[in-house]
């Protein structure tokens, strides 16, 4: 690995990527290396995508943009369509997307994930900084929260995930965010996140009523994302056809109703 | 079922998506009904899309089509410039109603009595959406825009641009005149797919109207949107003008 690391977190506003990058950029400067921390601030209070450019290095940084990244930290699916011209040949990927599911079997909040991930980043930092510094600035940020022994945990917890808890690579989510399907015998009704803009014209245009906008899936713009009932749906295809975006799609499995 | 992907067409060049139009503007669904049409003639490796100045510029990228950007309202000179040195080539000249019917009206008036075989096509949202929503010829009667804040007085400022009425009359029987809505997606395709056969077949000038929303400007949510585009139909009468009957042999 170079002289120079160069890290990019990348998650959803509100998960603490910009926390971890501070740990990170703080344990360096403590201990005598150069590091620069970059945010990148956009609508994330509104759910939007938030990164962290991060440099830590012996000598002194000369620029503080970077084309490729050495190590890239992905926390949220929405994050991915963003970071992928980062990914270079020698860049380690740290695919977080799905660590919630192991966290909450551990019983530690959600909330915690990027403490996670800090915990799983430390050891491709071994050459710069060790466990203890992080840990001593963790305790410095994070002491006074209600949930430190938690986080603590998570800390550890991070430290030991393996391949199948964290992938090193993106998979399904390269181009398209991974659509939303749901489906019956009848219908197929697929919707997707990266298109959606959260307009309501199918909503407005459904002819039985069956399409609510969601209070859990969020669109390209953070906006709520229609979702269907699909014991109102009768496949009509109006929605697919009105949406501006082709952020639906619509199959009638016939063969099934023919049966 | 292997990888999921959107519907869509196959014209599109996947990279340019999401576009940059607002969340709920009518120009991505005239493009995709275009797109489909595209698609269903095979013209899209001959075709030349040149966009005016305005909200249509937006398309700009979202085609694997030819593409070429204009002055604004010198859409339609241009296509029939194109159409003079390519004759086998198919030209779509995509322009806002500000660009059709205020600065670009004298090239369009005059290539429709021409009689160019070209293919344009005018989404009507009654003003001029990406300056801020100015009053624009199409603006409806009592309509409220950023320039006309007590709402369009149509006695001092003249009734709404009838767009394909008024080509009507000055066009020969040859001509193709109609418009669409963005309500009826489907409709208005047939109208483009029609449209786009005249130009092939070099039987004459072609032109749709599709109407269509501007949920930014009109400060309207996707109900009141599809409520305003409906008092808009009752001015603007959605259908054929003039279609020419084809003979068989």
């Amino acid at each position: 690995m170079s002289e120079n690391l160069k890290i990019l977190i990348a998650g959803e506003g509100g998960q603490g990527v910009q926390t971890i990058a501070e740990i990170i950029a703080k344990a360096a400067f403590v201990g005598k290396l150069e590091s620069l921390h970059i945010p990148n601030f956009g609508v994330e209070q509104r759910g939007g995508v938030s990164l962290a450019f991060l440099q830590i290095s012996k000598s002194p940084i000369p620029y503080p943009k970077f084309l490729k990244a050495d190590i890239l930290a992905v926390l949220a699916s929405r994050a991915v369509g963003r970071v992928e011209k980062y990914v270079g040949r020698q860049t380690k990927i740290i695919n977080a997307i799905h660590l919630d599911t192991l966290l909450l079997e551990r019983k530690i909040q959600t909330t915690s994930l990027n403490i996670a991930v800090l915990g799983n980043l430390a050891k491709f930092l071994s050459q710069f900084l060790s466990i203890e510094a992080l840990e001593e600035q963790l305790h410095v940020k994070l002491a006074d929260k209600p949930n430190y022994n938690e986080n603590l945990n998570a800390f550890h917890l991070g430290q030991l995930l393996t391949e199948k808890d964290a992938p090193s690579h993106l998979g399904y989510y390269k181009r398209y965010l991974k659509p939303l399907v749901s489906q019956n015998n009848h219908i197929f009704f697929a919707r997707f996140p990266y298109l959606c803009k959260g307009c309501g014209l199918c909503i407005e245009r459904c002819p039985k009523n069956a399409l609510s906008f969601s209070k859990v899936d969020l669109g390209v713009y953070g906006t709520p994302m229609p979702q269907v009932d699909l014991d109102k749906c009768i496949g009509c295809k109006i929605c697919q056809i009105t949406c501006p975006d082709c952020a639906i799609k619509v199959v009638k499995k016939q063969k099934i109703k023919k049966n | 079922m292997s990888e999921v992907l959107p519907s869509f067409p196959k014209c599109y060049k996947e990279k340019s998506w999401p576009s940059l139009f607002c969340p709920g503007c009518g120009h991505p669904i005239v493009l995709k009904m275009l797109g489909q049409v595209i698609d269903e003639l095979a013209i899209a490796h001959k075709s030349l899309l040149a966009l005016d100045i305005g909200c249509s510029l937006l398309a700009w990228d979202l085609f694997d089509v030819d593409t070429i950007q204009t002055h604004h309202g010198r859409t339609v000179p241009l296509a029939a410039g194109f159409k003079l040195a390519k004759p086998n080539g198919i030209i779509i000249a995509y322009m806002g109603d500000g660009g059709a019917y205020a600065i670009g009206l004298q090239s369009l008036l005059t290539s429709a009595h021409r009689d160019d075989k070209i293919t344009v096509i005018v989404v009507n949202n009654t003003l001029y959406a990406m300056t801020g929503g100015q009053y624009a010829p199409t603006t409806l009667c009592d309509e409220r825009t950023t320039t006309t804040p007590e709402g369009r007085n149509c006695q001092t400022a003249g009734i709404p641009f009838p767009g394909p009425e008024t080509l009507s009359a000055m066009t020969t029987k040859n001509a193709y005149l109609a418009r669409g809505s963005v309500l009826q997606p489907l409709v208005l395709k047939s109208y483009l797919k029609k449209a786009l056969q005249h130009q092939i077949e070099n039987r004459g000038f072609s032109f749709v109207e599709a109407l269509s929303f501007c949920p930014l400007n009109w400060k309207t949510d996707a109900a009141g949107s599809i409520k305003f585009l409906e008092k808009m139909q009752n001015y603007f009468k959605v259908g054929e003008i003039k279609c020419p009957k084809i003979s068989k042999s």
